[in-house]
């Protein structure tokens, strides 16, 4: 609306029908108030609210369907063949569905997604023996060398999302984020790992009482147990993109990697087989739409 | 037949009220006090800061309204001052360095006040001048040493502007281990011989024969006999940050470190490694503190006190050594209250008082004082507040008087008297003067702090010691009728400042529903009455160390534009400023100039009046024309009268400019001189006259002639 | 700021030119100063309220991929890190300890323009990676040397919040934390500190004499959020 610049009325100044109306008319101006208008805070809660300013739209699902007492699980088989696939957590039951329209995502707004789940990996034996990825010599003591493992594996849970319809069914990985469906053997490099969560394969220790200043002869495997672990993704586009849904896949194991000067996980089917795979339960999967300001 | 005169030989100011003293004036607009002779003047006008018409308005002239502006005298005797301004949200310097006329924005993103909100205040405090406005942080400005211009206006802000105070306690000092020298005999780890870095090895021999100088250096025990380990050594440190001022930061979270003798050793103590934080901008030095060794090995167990080791005279330094003794250490470290972060980050007016920097609580705290440390106005303890009574309402200014700082609230006027050392004390001096105009305060001589309330200007006079009172005078009586013009919510809007150029204090007022500024009331001292300025775009306003005011324009200029815009200054320059007329810089007009007498009843209303001659008493200002209108019985058309020069009636004309001849005229001094002029008018009850010119005039006083006919005025017209 | 009657015009009184000035100065006065008892309700969207007047967002990355940093270690830490002479093929280009020398290593920067002061909230998700055997040491001449990637947000050199961060070989971490802060530029550093190497520590591999990975820091990326009054 602007200010309103009006002469004050003098005396001598005619009684005028048009400077009357027009002072009232003033009062009426195209447009919106704008901060002429405003006094300080003069804007508060019940100004905006549902109006979107901050968050225009929020979802959440339980994720999989194992249950949180451990009773029921979902289990992840590890993949011997390159490359893994990808299983779905809750099999497709437990996605996010944005409907028909979807959410559309301007340059001007932030989706935020968050993962939790109760994930427990299961080994047996020490299928990463030397010669296999991992497998370190370290200085036995006696001028020999040990076998230790640097366990630098693991299974990876990622998030998808689905751009292309509602029938939800072309999911792929988010931007920034790899499906690790490409190379031999199937990898990625650590620069598209935006939108994961890693749960360690197995862990082994030098064993207490054996080490001497950098040498070993006997280590400790742990067996691991329920773990909570959790992620979170976020993306800024910089032109608009309608989302449909997402969910969370689940694949393993990999091992860490270092090729043609670039950090990258290589699938590690040495160690896949039937004894080695990843138990979940239950958890959250939540997505965000806001805006950035 | 002679007629009756009444002179006025001494005039008077505006008057509102009905009905009038005789040597009163219903308008005085655009005139100011002639210091010579007392006589009223028509010598206003103003000009640019940068007169010169080739800088058009550069560098202003991308600016908008002008929201706050400060004069910083930053060396007596007007050596150098600094301009600081703010507008658009954007705190600039206006760079003369050099005779450049730059402007470097010092600091963008500031909140822009809202059309009831008043605008930055500044206060001058030790060398700097430090900006609040109850939004922003409150920063602290120091426009010296100022590079050259091929610097970037975010390289200059960068030494120029930093935020008071300390926003946190200073972060806990990172302590290396302690990696002990092994025993040497028997079974047990040698010294590490693989790469750590998180601890060293730093020791001084205890032993005479070993070194110069035994004993100098080194923490906790020396020597333990047992073949256990033991005697362990268990230190505390905190860190503080330090200003140039010598303010100190409240003292940082506790590190410990700790280390255990082996057994059988003997011959060396420790000395102890640590990553000291890095303060922010305005910190010059660091302190370390640290506690005897507390472990329950030592004598000194338990005690917890922190004494002071050493201070690192830098803010870069980042790994740091303590060889010191226990005996070795210095003064007790202050008390944990003795300093906290800044109480109030949201501050709106500021003054230093006894020694103490005071800040207002800010709008979420509205009738809190905080007082700093005396001389130290970064640092702030936590019991230095003051909690004034609540129906005061919130603090607006703060001004530092005689030997009180004097709180202007929103609904009242109290007083803070007292010092650091022996404590502060609040009291109320009124509960009924309502002070909403921050910008409107200053001293005038003769009166005390005088500013704007909400109904009318006051005077605050007088002050509490030996016996005296504290009084509300209120000045504004006789122009109340235009002071209620005031647009009642952007009083906020309001600025005033005395001038000692022109013994007067200057007030422009938002009025008839404008958001800013765009009428001035000016109390003239001399004749302690008031006069109006019209069409002077005062926003913002200061004062030179000349004694000359100096404005921001209330409106300034669109880019593109070329509107008027920046800073002005108000002078004898006869010209309301100037504008861009076909791109080149043009000087307006000069001001219309109202003299209009009172309404005289020339002794009684009832009866009738003729008046045949008012002659005016006034200085031969030169060959420009004075034009009357004769008014009767407050009608609002009057009886225009012939024009008359102002040069002597009876006697040759003075030299005037653009006709005298150089080498023939000689300088004259003006004479005052009787203009006789002849009014036609009927019988009246009230008479009033009235000049207005835009030419110099010079009116020291004046008188009316009349004769009485007799005649009374007739009866009022039947209901 | 609402009032109410300034002057009546009621029959056969003056056309007083004063009386209509004065409503129509309180009348304009409020207009150019609306307080909240007068601003419609549930009329300010983001249509008409200014950018950033209730929040601000700011993230790492870009719209590709909100990981720091963007190219080809984009999210990785990288102030310590092996070359690749030096590096097994099956371990990365990492912290190793004949690098890393202890302390706080700053391993990225967001800097908070326009940042106005009020509540701040600071996230930061990725992964960390430990090399865990050697934890345990020998027999009890050195205590256990138990490994953790510490984390630390500091927003203008003072810390916010602080874990003792992750201890297994791989593991995804979430910090986040929140704080009243001043207005300015402020700098917030993401901030992780490495267990030093113990007595026990094996730092090579025998059999190629590659330095052996300890620790790294991967998948990183960053959110503020502040929210102003």
């Amino acid at each position: 609306m602007s200010r309103i610049i009006q002469d004050r009325i003098n005396a001598g100044d005619s009684i005028d029908a048009t400077d009357l109306n027009n002072r009232y008319t003033a009062y009426s101006q195209p447009g919106a108030l704008d901060v002429a208008n405003h006094g300080a805070a003069s804007i508060d809660l019940p100004q905006v609210r549902g109006n979107q300013l901050i968050t225009i739209d929020s979802q959440r699902v339980v994720l999989g369907t194992g249950s949180y007492d451990h009773s029921s699980v979902e289990s992840i088989p590890s993949a011997t063949a390159s490359p893994a696939t990808l299983a779905e957590v809750g099999g497709g039951s437990t996605r996010l569905n944005f409907g028909l329209t979807g959410w559309t995502i301007t340059p001007g707004d932030i989706l935020r997604v968050y993962w939790d789940t109760s994930a427990r990996p299961y080994v047996t034996g020490r299928p990463y023996a030397a010669p296999n990825l991992g497998a370190l010599t370290i200085d036995n003591g006696s001028g020999g060398g040990f076998d230790l493992n640097d366990c630098l594996a693991c299974w990876v849970l990622h998030l998808q999302w689905d751009i292309t319809d509602p029938t939800l069914s072309n999911f792929t990985a988010v931007p920034g984020q790899s499906d690790f469906q490409v190379g031999t053997p199937a990898q990625s490099t650590l620069s598209s790992c935006a939108a994961m969560t890693v749960v360690p394969a197995y862990l082994e220790y030098s064993a207490q009482g054996n080490a001497n200043e950098g040498a070993t002869n006997a280590r400790t495997l742990l067996d691991m147990r329920w773990n909570g672990v959790s992620g979170a993704y976020w993306h800024t586009p910089s032109g608009n993109v309608t989302v449909y849904g997402m969910r969370i896949v689940a694949h393993g194991i990999y091992h860490a990697a270092h090729t043609a000067g670039l950090n990258r996980l290589y699938l590690y089917t040495a160690v896949g087989g039937v004894t080695q795979y990843l138990e979940l339960t239950q958890g959250q999967l939540s997505a965000v739409h806001m805006r950035r300001g | 037949m002679q007629g009756i005169t009444q002179q006025f030989r001494e005039l008077g100011a505006v008057v509102e009220f009905l009905p009038q003293p005789a040597d009163a004036f219903t308008r005085l607009e655009n005139v100011t006090v002639d210091p010579a002779t007392f006589g009223w003047s028509t010598r206003v006008g103003f000009e640019k800061y940068r007169p010169n018409p080739a800088f058009r308005f550069e560098p202003f002239h991308n600016l908008g309204p002008i929201d706050s502006l400060f004069v910083f005298e930053q060396l007596p005797g007007g050596r150098r001052y600094s301009i600081l301004f703010e507008s658009g949200g954007t705190l600039y310097l206006f760079w003369e360095v050099g005779a450049e006329g730059l402007l470097y924005a010092l600091q963008a993103g500031r909140t822009v006040p809202a059309p009831g909100e008043a605008a930055s205040q500044y206060t001058v405090v030790g060398d700097a001048v430090l900006v609040t406005n109850g939004r922003d942080t409150p920063v602290v400005v120091r426009p010296w040493p100022l590079p050259d211009t091929t610097y970037t206006a975010a390289a200059v802000a960068v030494g120029v502007v930093r935020p008071l105070g300390f926003p946190a306690t200073a972060a806990a000092p990172d302590l290396l281990d302690v990696q002990k020298i092994g025993s040497g005999s028997g079974s047990g780890a040698s010294s590490a011989n693989n790469v750590t870095g998180d601890a060293v090895t730093l020791w001084w021999p205890d032993q005479d024969g070993a070194i110069r100088l035994p004993k100098a250096y080194g923490l906790g025990f020396a020597t333990n006999t047992g073949s256990d380990p033991g005697q362990a050594a268990d230190f505390r440190y905190r860190v503080s940050f330090l200003m140039e001022n010598g303010s100190e930061s409240p003292l940082s979270d506790e590190a410990a470190v700790k280390w255990t003798l082996d057994g059988n050793t003997n011959g060396f103590r420790y000395c102890v490694a640590m990553r000291l934080p890095i303060g922010p901008p305005g910190v010059v030095a660091r302190r370390v503190y640290r506690t005897q060794n507390t472990s329950v090995d030592s004598p000194t167990y338990g005690d917890t006190d922190l004494y002071l080791l050493d201070t690192v005279r830098n803010n870069t330094d980042d790994l740091w050594f303590d060889p010191y003794r226990s005996t070795a250490v210095g003064a007790l470290a202050p008390a944990l209250t003795e300093s906290i972060p800044l109480p109030s980050p949201r501050a709106g007016t500021a003054a230093v008082f006894q020694d103490c920097l005071f800040l207002d609580g800010g709008p979420e705290d509205p009738n809190t004082l905080y007082f700093s440390h005396p001389g130290l106005p970064d640092q702030f303890g936590a019991a230095s507040y003051i909690r004034l009574a609540a129906p005061g309402g919130a603090v607006v200014r703060l001004f530092s008087h005689y030997r009180v700082l004097v709180v202007l609230r929103e609904n009242g006027v109290d007083v803070v008297s007292g010092d650091f050392t022996n404590g502060f004390q609040a009291t109320t001096v009124t509960s009924q003067v309502a002070c909403r105009s921050p910008h409107t305060v200053d001293q005038v001589p003769g009166l005390g702090v005088v500013f704007l309330a909400q109904d009318g200007v006051y005077a605050l006079q007088g002050g509490f010691d030996g016996g005296s009172e504290m009084q509300v005078l209120r000045l504004s009586e006789p122009i109340k009728r235009t002071l209620r013009r005031l647009t009642p919510d952007c009083a906020a809007r309001a600025v005033g400042r005395y001038s000692p150029m022109d013994r007067a204090y200057h007030l422009y007022i938002p009025v008839d529903g404008n958001d800013r500024p765009n009428l001035g009331v000016v109390f003239h001292t001399e004749k302690e009455g008031w006069s109006t300025r019209t069409g002077f775009p005062v926003g913002s306003l200061d004062r030179l160390h000349n004694g000359q005011l100096i404005f921001g324009h209330n409106t300034g200029s669109a880019p593109q534009n070329d509107d008027p815009a920046g800073l002005f200054v108000i002078s004898g320059r006869r010209a309301m400023g100037g504008s861009i007329v076909g791109d080149a810089y043009v000087e307006n007009g000069p001001p219309t100039s109202i003299i209009k007498t009172a309404w005289l009843d020339l002794g009684d209303a009832q009866l009738q009046k003729r008046v045949q001659y008012a002659t005016l008493w006034a200085m031969t200002t030169g060959s420009v024309n004075i034009t009357a209108e004769a008014y009767k019985d407050f009608q609002r058309e009057g009886l225009a009268c012939r024009p008359y020069l102002a040069q002597p009636p009876d006697a040759a004309n003075l030299p005037v400019y653009d006709s005298a001849t150089i080498g023939t005229d000689v300088w004259e001094d003006t004479q005052l001189v009787p203009l006789r002029i002849g009014v036609a008018q009927q019988s009246c009850a009230w008479f009033a006259l009235e000049v207005s010119t835009t030419d110099d005039l010079l009116l020291v006083g004046w008188e009316v002639e009349y004769r009485l006919p007799g005649t009374n005025t007739i009866a009022g017209k039947r209901g | 700021m609402k009032y109410w009657t300034e002057h009546q015009a009621r029959a056969n009184q003056t056309a007083e030119a004063d009386q209509l000035n004065a409503e129509m100065r309180a009348s304009q006065s409020a207009i150019t100063t609306l307080d909240r008892t007068q601003t419609p309700s549930r009329e300010y969207d983001p249509t008409n309220v200014g950018q950033y007047a209730l929040h601000q967002v700011w993230t790492s990355g870009n719209s590709s991929n909100p990981m720091w940093v963007p190219g080809d270690e984009q999210g990785e830490q990288t102030n310590v890190r092996s070359d690749t002479a030096n590096t097994r093929g099956d371990q990365w280009m990492a912290i190793t300890y004949q690098g890393y020398n202890g302390g706080w290593e700053t391993a990225y920067t967001e800097t908070l323009t326009g940042f106005r002061g009020g509540h701040l909230h600071v996230e930061w998700s990725g992964q960390a990676s430990i090399f865990p055997a050697f934890q345990q040491t020998q027999n009890n001449f050195n205590p256990a040397n138990p490994k953790h990637m510490r984390l630390r947000i500091q927003v203008a050199g003072v810390t916010m919040v602080e874990r003792q961060g992750t201890a297994k070989s791989m593991a995804s971490f979430r910090i986040f934390g929140g704080g009243l802060y001043p207005q300015g530029d402020l700098e917030v550093q993401f901030q992780w500190r490495f267990t030093p190497a113990g007595q026990d520590d094996a730092i090579v591999d025998n059999g190629t004499s590659d330095y052996l990975m300890q620790a790294h820091l991967w998948g990183n990326k960053t959110l503020a959020i502040a929210r102003y009054k």
